[in-house]
């Protein structure tokens, strides 16, 4: 496959999953809003700290304010990672690697990207049509997972497809673990209600696995197991670094490179590093230092991926 | 039920109406429009615009805001309908055409006996831009230059075909044959069954087969590419359609490397030879280290790899040299010599500006002539004398005494016209043909079909989509 078409449907699905990950993020905190409960000190703090470039005193004046937050996630053509800006990037990228995506693919990112420059969108997202344009968008990201899992070949550019796709994942899984952890200064111990959990957990999708599979005090310790070490939910740490772990022995299956070989072995102590972490001893420090260690190796891992597979030009 | 047919308000022939009423070939078709309200034309109109958006068959207009404003072809609901027996004479015609323009490429950058003989003047082609002394003595495979041709066709007031060019260099537009047919499938799904329309589907299997078939290497399976300049290029959702559907990969300049003559992409698990090119990138752009030094969007000693026959590429390098404007005028003379045939399809009569005579000829009836630069094309550089103010043609004037090599004349010729659906109601719009040849080592085949491209402005004669054109489906009815 040509590198340059692996890294655009590396970045297509790194692209798209963020968009989903925001989407979804923004969708809890703003039907959250309406509830207007104690405990909420945040607002759309977690959200604009990860997903923008927005100074702290800024995020500060508008973390409770509907209206700006909803436009400048949405279509704010000056924020880099708005939806619309995002998925104008994945149209890009999908446009470069159009001959190795499916028509069926194409066609619904480019609905999207037509949908997101309506000109009548930002003036919905100031009437009770928020809530409708939320929810299409949604609807439309499930939609491209479902396109993608359905139509796909799952060759070389599936491999790539789905690595961007669980780097992205997993980067978003512990940004948005650390944004409540930090605030308690990471207190396994702590006595956080499900209320203030039920925004990290309905963020990632993970809500109702968790009240399946946890009982119902002490949550703070709990959490941790659901977003780090629970390999039966799609947005926890392990679960993201195995499925990349299981795409990159596919790719290098026929590679005898010795860079390949290292990057391997650089990606295969990153998960060892989270599979081994002792969860039931873990303290608070370890906490902190596990977040960030983890996303600071896949972070670098994502850079020499790169520079291994799409160093094209 | 709808009052369909327009007034017929010109001289010129009318593909769906003549003097008596609906012509045969239509009349099925009539009588289904016919049947269908105002509301649901414009519905199926409609339906069709959106199709062509949601798949991505625009191009980008940018004006201030940045992200630019995407916008389809247009494309006309109402099928251009061509019967048998006249597209048994536009095929023979071509075939006879393509095959005489081979043979003169084959022989300009080797021998030049045409020129030796005195049929076509030496000085013509060596002030030819699109003449490249960097290929002259190539020899390219199975000796054919123009593997894929998209060849212009008018009708005259008789219904006559005439050519009006041979694009042998990247002619664009099949992908708009096919996607219309693929189209009007959806929106008339009885209208195309009941009326025997021969399929045009084929064209990317037939095409991939040459392109194998040109491999250098003998291999069970080469590596065959198509070379884009790259997304932002107006022709690139035609360039992955293509790729998509002969399964080849979609290339940019910068996914290709020479090393030791020798063409290679860049893949993820290391380099791989290519085979084939089919380029979508203009003779000049291939290769700076011959042609422009600051492209970016070609192969630096592609050429190198070409001329020692490491690589195909298609169409060759240098076909413009035949279908340049003031050379299209010696076509015949081509078919006369290389053939010993007379030509099946007619040119347009055509006046070169360096011949003092024609030129006096031409500038005493300038308001019946349109002005054609040699090396333009896309509707560009083009004086149409019935429509051009006195000040423009006076300025002409002074431009082609100046460089007369650079322009030629013909006399303007009403386009036939077609019904065409706007705003609701069928008027009549003036129409081309490009139906599209493949030459490969079984000879030239051409799929039944083509593109019509439409004036959609009232009146007018200029089709190409650069200057507001659209396209229709183009039938061949068995």
């Amino acid at each position: 496959m040509l590198s340059r078409v692996a890294d655009g449907m590396f970045w297509l699905n790194r692209y798209m999953e963020r968009t989903d990950g925001m989407l979804l993020t923004l969708n809890t905190s703003y039907i959250l809003s309406f509830d207007k409960e104690i405990s909420d000190f945040q607002g759309y703090r977690p959200l604009l700290e990860y997903y923008t470039n927005l100074s702290q005193d800024k995020i500060h004046s508008i973390q409770y304010d509907n209206t700006y937050v909803l436009k400048y996630i949405i279509c704010d053509n000056q924020n880099d990672n708005s939806v619309k800006n995002l998925v104008i990037k994945a149209r890009e990228n999908a446009r470069g690697s159009q001959d190795k995506i499916t028509k069926e693919l194409w066609e619904h990112i480019n609905s999207m990207y037509h949908y997101m420059n309506s000109p009548d969108l930002p003036k919905k997202l100031e009437t009770t049509d928020a809530l409708k344009v939320i929810t299409k968008l949604n609807k439309d990201l499930l939609l491209y997972n479902g396109i993608l899992q359905v139509t796909m070949p799952r060759g070389l550019g599936w491999c790539f497809s789905s690595i961007g796709k669980h780097i992205e994942r997993c980067l978003q899984t512990i940004s948005m673990t650390q944004a409540y952890f930090a605030p308690i200064n990471y207190n396994l111990e702590g006595e956080e209600d499900l209320i203030y959990w039920r925004r990290l957990l309905l963020s990632l999708s993970g809500y109702e696995l968790y009240l399946k599979s946890y009982s119902n005090i002490s949550h703070n310790r709990k959490v941790v197991h659901q977003v780090i070490f629970n390999k039966d939910f799609a947005h926890s740490v392990i679960y993201t670094l195995e499925l990349i772990n299981t795409y990159l022995d596919s790719l290098f299956k026929d590679n005898d490179m010795s860079e390949a070989r290292t990057l391997k072995n650089q990606f295969g102590r990153l998960k060892s590093y989270v599979a081994f972490t002792d969860y039931h001893h873990l303290t608070n420090q370890e906490l902190e230092e596990v977040l960030r260690n983890t996303k600071n190796q896949l972070t670098q891992f994502s850079i020499d991926f790169s520079k291994l597979f799409f160093s094209y030009t | 039920m709808t009052k369909l047919a327009p007034s017929l308000t010109h001289s010129g022939w009318d593909e769906m109406f003549s003097k008596e009423g609906v012509r045969d070939s239509y009349s099925q078709v009539f009588k289904t429009l016919q049947k269908l309200s105002h509301k649901n034309l414009t519905n199926k109109q409609k339906q069709a615009s959106d199709l062509f958006m949601n798949q991505g068959i625009t191009f980008t207009v940018y004006s201030d805001d940045t992200n630019g404003i995407e916008r389809i072809f247009p494309f006309d609901i109402i099928p251009r309908i061509i019967t048998q027996k006249d597209w048994q004479e536009v095929e023979s015609g071509i075939k006879q055409r393509l095959l005489a323009l081979n043979l003169f490429l084959e022989d300009i950058y080797n021998e030049q006996n045409i020129v030796k003989e005195g049929i076509i003047p030496a000085g013509l082609i060596a002030s030819c831009p699109h003449y490249i002394q960097e290929v002259q003595g190539i020899k390219v495979p199975h000796n054919i230059h123009v593997h894929i041709a998209g060849i212009d066709l008018i009708r005259g007031a008789k219904g006559e075909f005439y050519v009006l060019e041979d694009n042998l260099r990247c002619p664009s537009g099949v992908s708009y044959m096919l996607e219309n047919r693929e189209i009007t499938k959806r929106i008339f799904p009885d209208m195309l069954s009941s009326n025997h329309v021969s399929m045009v589907s084929n064209y990317p299997m037939i095409f991939h087969s040459i392109l194998v078939s040109l491999s250098p290497r003998n291999v069970s399976n080469p590596n065959v590419v198509l070379l884009t300049p790259g997304v932002y290029n107006s022709a690139y959702y035609e360039h992955t359609y293509l790729a998509r559907q002969m399964g080849i990969p979609l290339v940019e300049g910068r996914d290709l490397v020479v090393n030791n003559s020798k063409v290679y992409m860049k893949t993820t698990s290391g380099l791989q030879q290519v085979d084939v090119i089919y380029r979508r990138l203009d003779d000049e752009y291939l290769d700076p280290l011959v042609f422009k030094p600051d492209s970016t969007l070609g192969v630096p000693g592609l050429i190198s790899a070409y001329r020692q026959g490491n690589v195909a590429l298609v169409n060759a390098v240098g076909n413009g040299v035949a279908d340049d404007k003031a050379i299209y005028a010696y076509v015949p003379d081509m078919i006369k010599y290389y053939l010993n045939q007379e030509p099946i399809l007619k040119n347009v009569p055509t006046y070169r500006m360096e011949n003092l005579d024609e030129r006096e000829l031409v500038f005493a009836n300038m308001e019946n002539m349109v002005i054609k630069e040699t090396n333009q094309s896309g509707g560009y550089g083009m004086i149409m004398g019935n429509k051009a103010t006195q000040e423009e043609l006076d300025n002409a004037k002074i431009e082609i005494t100046k460089t007369p090599r650079n322009f030629i004349a013909q006399p303007i010729i009403q386009l036939s016209t077609v019904p065409c659906l706007i705003d609701g109601q069928l008027k009549l719009r003036h129409v081309d043909l490009r139906p599209y040849a493949l030459c490969g080592p079984k000879g030239v085949q051409i799929v039944p079909g083509g593109l019509t491209r439409v004036a959609l402005t009232e009146g007018s004669l200029v089709v190409n989509s650069s200057q507001g054109g659209g396209s229709k489906d183009t039938w061949i009815i068995k």
